[in-house]
């Protein structure tokens, strides 16, 4: 039963990267697009397009589903973010006779739940960061606890799951003055004062599975991804392999997220994330949760494992068996992306709007772009402010960070603030280069970018800038958006 | 041979730069020559590096190795009135007020957070570019504000 149309309920550069299998692999596919989005890229990326009302019609479950119902798709891809991670949208395609390019919604819905996902990677024998509710809640009780686990230790409010109540104790005598103060907490915000202590995981790496399962009980993993560059839980650099894991650590977190898939009955791709602590011989890891979809930074694994994840889940999605075993895939070389982002790293990365004066790619052997704009789009505020991910490869990580380097030094963004002058002061980090990662580097070091930024201009910019007057030729580009053929149109009253 | 030099005065970040346009294939600047060559649309060469240039009504949009200037032609006598200006803050996109973090008085240093915005469920601090005193706040905290808008001001 293989797919003969897919609805790609996306948009920007995932959209045009499904599109772009789709293609290749013998099926039709359908875009979507809303008003803004009316000349986007990912629209001529794909064989049609149904148009599906204002922004927000990409979070409709409704509207998605009309637009595969009235073109005929028989099968949807929901690519990330938006509605990808709801078991209601795979739901309405299952009861609409639309395949779903994805798990099964009974999968997204027992992981999508934290403390069940949790309770259930437990019984799985997938490691979990040690804690829990003690029995006794005196005092006494949650020292016993907390001795037990380790210090430091978190000690916060049982209801809820977010950080009311949290406390951070570091010493034994800390746990006795905070038990306190954090049961008061608890008791004044859920009404439950009732205490869950759990080990801290100090300067924790984010390293991740790649897993994806067939309908017919095969399950691979397809390696690492770290991806513990990030801000505000937003990733902004990742990279395959991690120099944090030996091939021991490898092995048993590839196995540990088979494990989490089979124990879920995932089907098609997914991704177990885990908190690393510690590296090399000592490292241990811990399930943090599952990304039931295709990631934003899937090409690095297709990078070092060669393998195409998107047109691996249309054939696990059309039913077919897994195209690998496990003992056929191996890592091979380096790979790290870069997502380039419309936001002013000098202004608290403020997302940025404005029209892509000047837009050019960087090439070369082991350069790959996965761009959901080009020259002359205008950049709005309404979505994900990422444009494109910069994905390099080659035979080892100081290779592949030259490589990411030179590419990002001949990616010319004009017209619009992006964050390539932080990527490239991230990647030529001492830091970065001894490969000493954790979740909250990004953050200790952004202090010093703020404070090395130059505010000098150097010559060869100010003589460049001169060219650009009297001069026809670039300046000219400054209209490039009232000649937009749909701007035109807009005024003819186009709806 | 008596051709003219056009002399250009462009602002970045409140410093001005003087450049001279020799001739055609000629930009002097800091009394140093260097070779230009228009290459393809918006692409330039500068000596031996490449550079490239765009332009968006009054901004010149410069991006030489990895770096990306905006570079603003002075006008002449409009020197206080664009410092002035420079002291004006505003937010980029719709966005929520969530925090005035400084009173009217107030010294702050470059980089101080004055407001925090909230726009796509994500906080947006507002940092002063440079030190000054606070003149002037034109929002309130839980307010809607628009693109455009003066929501700070800062005197130097």
């Amino acid at each position: 039963m293989s797919l003969r149309r897919v609805l790609i309920a996306n948009r920007g550069e995932i959209a045009v990267r499904i599109a772009c299998a789709c293609r290749e692999a013998g099926i039709e596919s359908v875009a979507v697009y809303s008003d803004a989005d009316a000349g986007a890229l990912h629209v001529t990326a794909a064989d049609r397009a149904v148009h599906i009302g204002a922004a927000n019609a990409y979070l409709s479950v409704e509207a998605l589903l009309a637009a595969a119902q009235s073109s005929g798709a028989d099968a949807l891809h929901p690519g990330y973010g938006f509605l990808s991670e709801r078991a209601a949208l795979a739901r309405a395609c299952a009861a609409a006779g639309i395949v779903f390019v994805g798990p099964p919604a009974d999968a997204i819905e027992r992981m999508g739940s934290k403390i069940g996902a949790r309770a259930l990677m437990s019984l799985a024998g997938v490691p979990v960061v040690p804690g829990g509710t003690p029995a006794n809640q005196s005092d006494d009780g949650i020292l016993a606890a907390a001795s037990t686990l380790g210090f430091p230790v978190l000690v916060k409010a049982s209801a809820g799951g977010g950080g009311k109540g949290m406390r951070v104790a570091r010493r034994a005598e800390e746990v006795l003055e905070l038990a306190a103060s954090a049961r008061r907490e608890a008791q004044a915000a859920f009404g439950d004062g009732t205490l869950y202590v759990e080990r801290l995981i100090q300067r924790p790496r984010h390293v991740e599975i790649q897993v994806v399962a067939d309908a017919h009980g095969g399950v691979v993993h397809l390696f690492e991804r770290e991806c513990s560059l990030q801000r505000r839980h937003q990733k902004i650099v990742e990279e395959s392999p991690s120099v944090a894991l030996t091939p021991e650590t490898r092995a048993q977190m590839g196995d540990a997220a088979v494990a989490a898939a089979r124990a879920v009955g995932y089907v098609n791709a997914g991704t177990i994330e885990f908190l690393l602590e510690g590296h090399g011989g000592d490292a241990r890891f811990y399930f943090l949760e599952m990304n039931t979809r295709l990631q934003v930074e899937h090409p690095i694994t297709e990078a070092v494992t060669g393998v195409d994840l998107v047109r691996a889940q249309l054939a696990i999605a059309g039913g077919e068996p897994l195209p690998w075993t496990q003992a056929s895939l191996s890592q091979r070389g380096h790979a790290i992306e870069c997502r380039v982002y419309a936001e002013d790293p000098a202004s608290g990365f403020l997302p940025q709007a404005g029209p892509l004066l000047v837009y050019r790619e960087p090439s070369g052997p082991g350069i790959r772009v996965d761009s959901g704009v080009r020259e002359g789009d205008r950049v709005g505020v309404e979505f994900d402010p990422l444009l494109a991910k910069l994905v390099v490869s080659a035979e080892n990580r100081a290779a592949a960070t030259a490589r990411a380097i030179q590419a990002l030094r001949a990616y010319p963004v004009l017209g619009i603030r992006t964050n390539i002058p932080f990527l490239l002061w991230l990647l030529e980090h001492p830091v970065f280069a001894a490969g000493d990662l954790h979740t909250g580097v990004v953050d200790e070091l952004l202090a010093g970018f703020v404070a090395a930024a130059d505010r000098a201009v150097p010559d060869e910019a100010l003589a460049a800038a001169a060219l650009s007057e009297p001069g026809p030729s670039p300046s000219s580009r400054a209209d490039s958006r009232s000649r937009d053929p749909w701007d035109a149109l807009a005024r003819w009253g186009r709806e | 041979m008596g051709t003219r030099v056009t002399r250009l005065t462009l602002v970045h970040d409140g410093e001005e730069y003087v450049v001279e346009i020799v001739d055609a294939a000629t930009v002097r600047v800091n009394g140093r020559d260097y070779a230009v060559h228009r290459d393809r649309e918006g692409a330039v060469r500068v000596g031996d590096r490449p550079a490239w240039i765009a332009r968006d009504r009054d901004t010149r949009w410069v991006f030489l190795d990895g770096r990306t200037y905006e570079l603003t032609d002075a006008r002449p006598g409009s020197r206080r009135r664009a410092a002035g200006h420079h002291g004006t803050l505003t937010s980029p996109m719709p966005a929520t007020v969530r925090r005035v973090a400084v009173a009217v008085g107030d010294r702050v240093k470059a980089g101080d957070t004055l407001i925090v915005l909230e726009a796509m469920k994500m906080e947006l601090p507002v940092r002063a570019a440079q030190a000054g005193t606070v003149s002037s706040i034109s929002c309130r905290e839980g307010e809607l504000v628009q693109p455009g808008v003066p929501l700070i001001e800062l005197d130097d």
